[in-house]
């Protein structure tokens, strides 16, 4: 359960970690390229009529007769969208995505970032809309824990395009799935980064998944379209299985990589807290 | 080809919901996958293959319905039938003592029941075993269990094989058209070749290389020390000169009284004769060392009988010297003569009876009146001796026909009284009859004329009277040969027979036989009790080294081919093959 206590001693204890990890506050401690009121000196620009003259740098004015003003780095908040996949085919990992989930949203409420929820599944649907503050923590963890598992199928790209739509300003994009998506994943992503998102994959998996330990004669059913085949798998067919799970996660690995997305691999047998501090000290998501 | 239990046939019946169990059995396990288009790719490669994935269920229950009928096939023991018209097998298992070597019997009853399997639907058998006598273990039956039981049940003999015994087998020739006779032997037995034509000889058992007692004799010999003969007699069937030990016991085996070392020859041995002072009577044992293929033949069962004189009175006091020197000649051996006074079992007159005496008298030269003859008159005169019954046992060793006698008076002896020699002129001389509880010879003429107690038919008439009228004159052996008969004493009319390697069996007639086993037998009868030896063993049964017998008209054809085994062997192989697709199907 994701709102018991334990779980949420995990949660404390894990962002305490994470302040240990990144160091300083986290408060409100996102910079942006952008320049606007902050207090840490950015560049210098020409001054235009209308621009705020308390921030003229007079000193330069008196050396050189120009009238500059001082930029400033803009410090805004960001949204961190988590985007946890439910469809059937998550079925024996999707408390492990949810807490992972959990966590990472745990982290970004408290640090004040804006935090919304989304199912992936045949389409995208929304579960928590952009929340800001500590004080939605158990709102948060709630919706995730009431997610539901639906859908006959993962259609990734059409869910991107629903999250481009509905999502206009870019923030951080933390896609959590299994990524065993028949109709591909690439398009997806790329559609995600082109939103200007800074895309993060978790790819969640079971260790049964990997090694087929199914031998003989086997009725396979697939779990989101419910289609049955009867089959004997032999060492050969297990072991061009493996293979071929084994090829389908390289080359996603390698396509994150390509792109610069973020991304590791997490197994559901492993803690969701130390799977996070692994996420942490790789960094390009938190901070 | 046909069938011996058709009955089996029913249950292909069991097909039906075997076929149904079969084609609603147990689905697959089902496992769910979100990787389904992972394993769609690989089986979309491998289509060729899921053809025969979809026929795997009906070729496996084909090889199961193929399987079970196999099976049922088996167990109706179908036979493809060879030879139509002989339809009657007489088995006939050799049972001497040579097949007591290590596997003889086992081989033959493993080759009879080839023949019992192979029997052909409607034919029947029967079960008989051989050696010194032809015992039926079975009639003739189709019943193939009832006859391996009698197989099974056949025992071993210590009686040498008998093939006169096989000859009514033969005698009937418009039988022996539809039966086979099959003998099942090693062929270690006098004069293999002598077999009845008719009879086919199936020949069983290795050769064995083997050393034996083949006779042994313990009597009792003349010595102040009571000293015993020992007599006996090996035989080596090594191709080379062999040492043995032979120890020689009383009573009991660990008793020991000599032990031999012999250096044995090939084949039979000189016989070995010694003597054992102070021998004990009752059992005496041989033993062969080192044990050999044959262990019944290493052993050797002999006994001394006890010693019972028989005690003579004399009541002859003029003529006393001659007649105690008569029976002092006949003091040793089993059957001896012992003069005594008192509670005599036999007395001996000349003259005169008086009214009271011994069971049993004899009277020489008789005189005054008595029951044992109605009337004596005349004087004595000298007659010939004519003998009227010379196979009598008093007459037997005292051959006295044509002597000349003397003191032969007119006698006239009582009716049923027996006469056993007389005079030319019809004299009664030498007659047997019986009174109330006395039995007496009556001999009419007087041994003091004619120098007849000079004359060495004295002493033997004398002796041949005293153990006829004990009634030991036919009884002088105590053991004999396996398959033998022994006569035993008159008081051993009925009773029974006990010995260590068989059950108690009971005996009439005074007789005891055909003893099977080589040992020793303990005979009770009342409250009469002795111990008889079966011992030795002939040379022919000894000789085990087979090798070089050839089976006349050995068996060449069986009657039928059993189909059993090949459909049972048939059938495990189709469920060999099916485990192995179960296998596949189970664990890939």
């Amino acid at each position: 359960m994701l709102t018991d206590p334990e779980f949420l001693r995990r949660l404390e204890t894990l962002f305490l970690l994470t302040r240990k990890v990144l160091g300083g506050s986290l408060h409100a401690d996102r910079r942006s390229t952008k320049k606007g009121s902050g207090i840490n000196f950015a560049d210098y620009a020409e001054y235009h009529l209308g621009d705020d003259y308390r921030h003229v740098d007079w000193n330069i004015y008196g050396r050189l007769g120009d009238l500059v003003v001082k930029l400033y780095e803009l410090e805004e908040d960001v949204t961190v969208h988590l985007l946890v996949d439910c469809s059937p085919s998550m079925n024996p990992k999707s408390l492990f995505a949810r807490q992972v989930a959990a966590a990472l949203g745990y982290i970004a409420l408290a640090s004040h970032d804006c935090v919304s929820i989304y199912s992936v599944s045949e389409k995208l649907e929304t579960l928590m809309r952009p929340t800001r503050g500590r004080s939605n923590v158990f709102k948060m963890l709630r919706t995730l824990e009431q997610a539901p598992l639906q859908g006959h199928s993962t259609d990734l790209l059409s869910c991107a395009r629903a999250l481009q739509q509905q999502v206009k300003r870019p923030g951080v994009c933390v896609l959590i799935s299994d990524f065993l998506v028949p109709g591909g994943y690439e398009e997806a992503i790329k559609l995600l980064q082109w939103s200007r998102h800074d895309l993060f994959c978790i790819q969640t998996l079971t260790p049964s998944e990997i090694v087929c330990d199914w031998k003989g004669d086997v009725e396979l059913e697939c779990v989101e379209s419910g289609e049955r085949r009867k089959v004997t798998i032999s060492s050969t067919e297990a072991a061009a299985y493996e293979k071929r799970f084994a090829e389908w996660n390289t080359d996603l690995k390698q396509f994150c990589a390509r792109r610069g997305v973020g991304f590791i691999q997490a197994f559901s047998d492993l803690p969701f807290d130390q799977v996070v501090e692994v996420i942490l000290r790789k960094g390009g998501l938190v901070a | 080809m046909s069938f011996l239990v058709p009955q089996f046939l029913w249950a292909l019946f069991a097909l039906i919901p075997l076929a149904l169990v079969y084609l609603i059995k147990v689905h697959p396990v089902r496992k769910k996958t979100s990787a389904w288009f992972l394993w769609d790719g690989i089986f979309q490669e491998r289509r060729a293959a899921s053809l025969l994935q979809k026929l795997r269920d009906w070729l496996s229950l084909l090889l199961m319905i193929l399987a079970f009928i196999f099976l049922i096939l088996g167990l109706a023991q179908p036979v493809l039938q060879k030879d139509k018209e002989i339809k009657q097998l007489v088995l006939i298992v050799d049972t001497s003592l040579s097949m007591n070597a290590k596997g003889h019997l086992e081989a033959a009853k493993k080759a009879a029941r080839v023949w019992i399997r192979s029997l052909p639907a409607g034919g029947r058998a029967a079960i008989f075993s051989i050696s010194g006598e032809l015992l039926s273990e079975t009639g003739f039956t189709d019943n193939r269990r009832e006859l391996m039981r009698g197989l099974d049940g056949i025992a071993l003999t210590d009686m040498p094989f008998n093939a006169q015994l096989l000859n009514p087998f033969v005698r009937d020739k418009a039988k022996q058209d539809q039966q086979r006779i099959i003998l099942f032997s090693d062929g270690c037995f006098a004069d293999a070749k002598a077999l009845p034509k008719g009879i086919e000889w199936e020949k069983v058992g290795s050769a064995f290389d083997n050393v034996g007692i083949t006779t042994f004799d313990v009597r009792r010999v003349p010595g102040e020390d009571q000293p015993v003969g020992i007599f006996f007699r090996l035989f080596s069937g090594y191709s080379e000169t062999t040492k043995v030990e032979v120890a020689l016991s009383q009573g009991a085996p660990e008793n020991l009284q000599r032990i031999f070392p012999v250096t044995l020859a090939p084949g039979l041995n000189d016989p070995i004769i010694t003597t054992v002072p102070n021998g004990a009577t009752g059992r005496w044992m041989l033993k062969l060392d080192p044990p050999d293929a044959l262990a019944r033949d290493n052993v050797a069962y002999a006994v001394v009988p006890e010693v019972h004189p028989i005690r003579v009175a004399v009541r002859a006091p003029k003529t006393l010297a001659f007649w105690q020197n008569c029976v002092e000649a006949f003091s040793e051996g089993t059957s001896g003569l012992q003069l005594v006074n008192d509670h005599p079992d036999l007395e001996l007159f000349r003259g005169k009876v008086p009214s009271v005496s011994a069971p049993r008298v004899a009277i020489f030269a008789p005189q005054g009146s008595s029951p044992f003859w109605k009337k004596i008159s005349g004087e004595p005169t000298e007659a010939s001796v004519r003998v009227l019954s010379a196979e009598h046992p008093l007459m037997r060793y005292a051959n006295l026909d044509g002597r000349v006698v003397g003191g032969v008076q007119k006698i006239v002896p009582p009716d049923q009284a027996v006469v056993l020699a007389e005079t030319d002129s019809g004299i009664p001389l030498i007659y047997k009859t019986t009174q109330g509880n006395r039995t007496a010879y009556v001999i009419n003429f007087d041994p003091a004329q004619n120098d007849f107690f000079l004359r060495p038919l004295y002493p033997v008439l004398i002796w041949s009277l005293a153990t006829e009228l004990m009634g030991l004159e036919e009884v002088d052996l105590v053991s004999t040969r396996p398959g033998g008969v022994l006569n035993l004493p008159s008081s051993f009319v009925e009773g029974v027979a006990q010995t260590t390697n068989q059950p108690p069996f009971n005996f009439s007639n005074q007789q005891i036989g055909p003893l099977r086993k080589m040992g020793f037998y303990t005979v009770t009868s009342g409250t009469n009790r002795m111990t008889v030896a079966c011992s030795g063993a002939p040379l022919a049964e000894m000789q085990l080294n087979n090798k070089d017998v050839v089976a006349s008209g050995s068996v060449s054809r069986k009657m039928s081919f059993p189909l059993s085994e090949i459909f049972l062997v048939i059938a495990l192989l189709i469920l060999t093959l099916e485990c192995v697709l179960y296998h596949r199907r189970k664990v890939g």
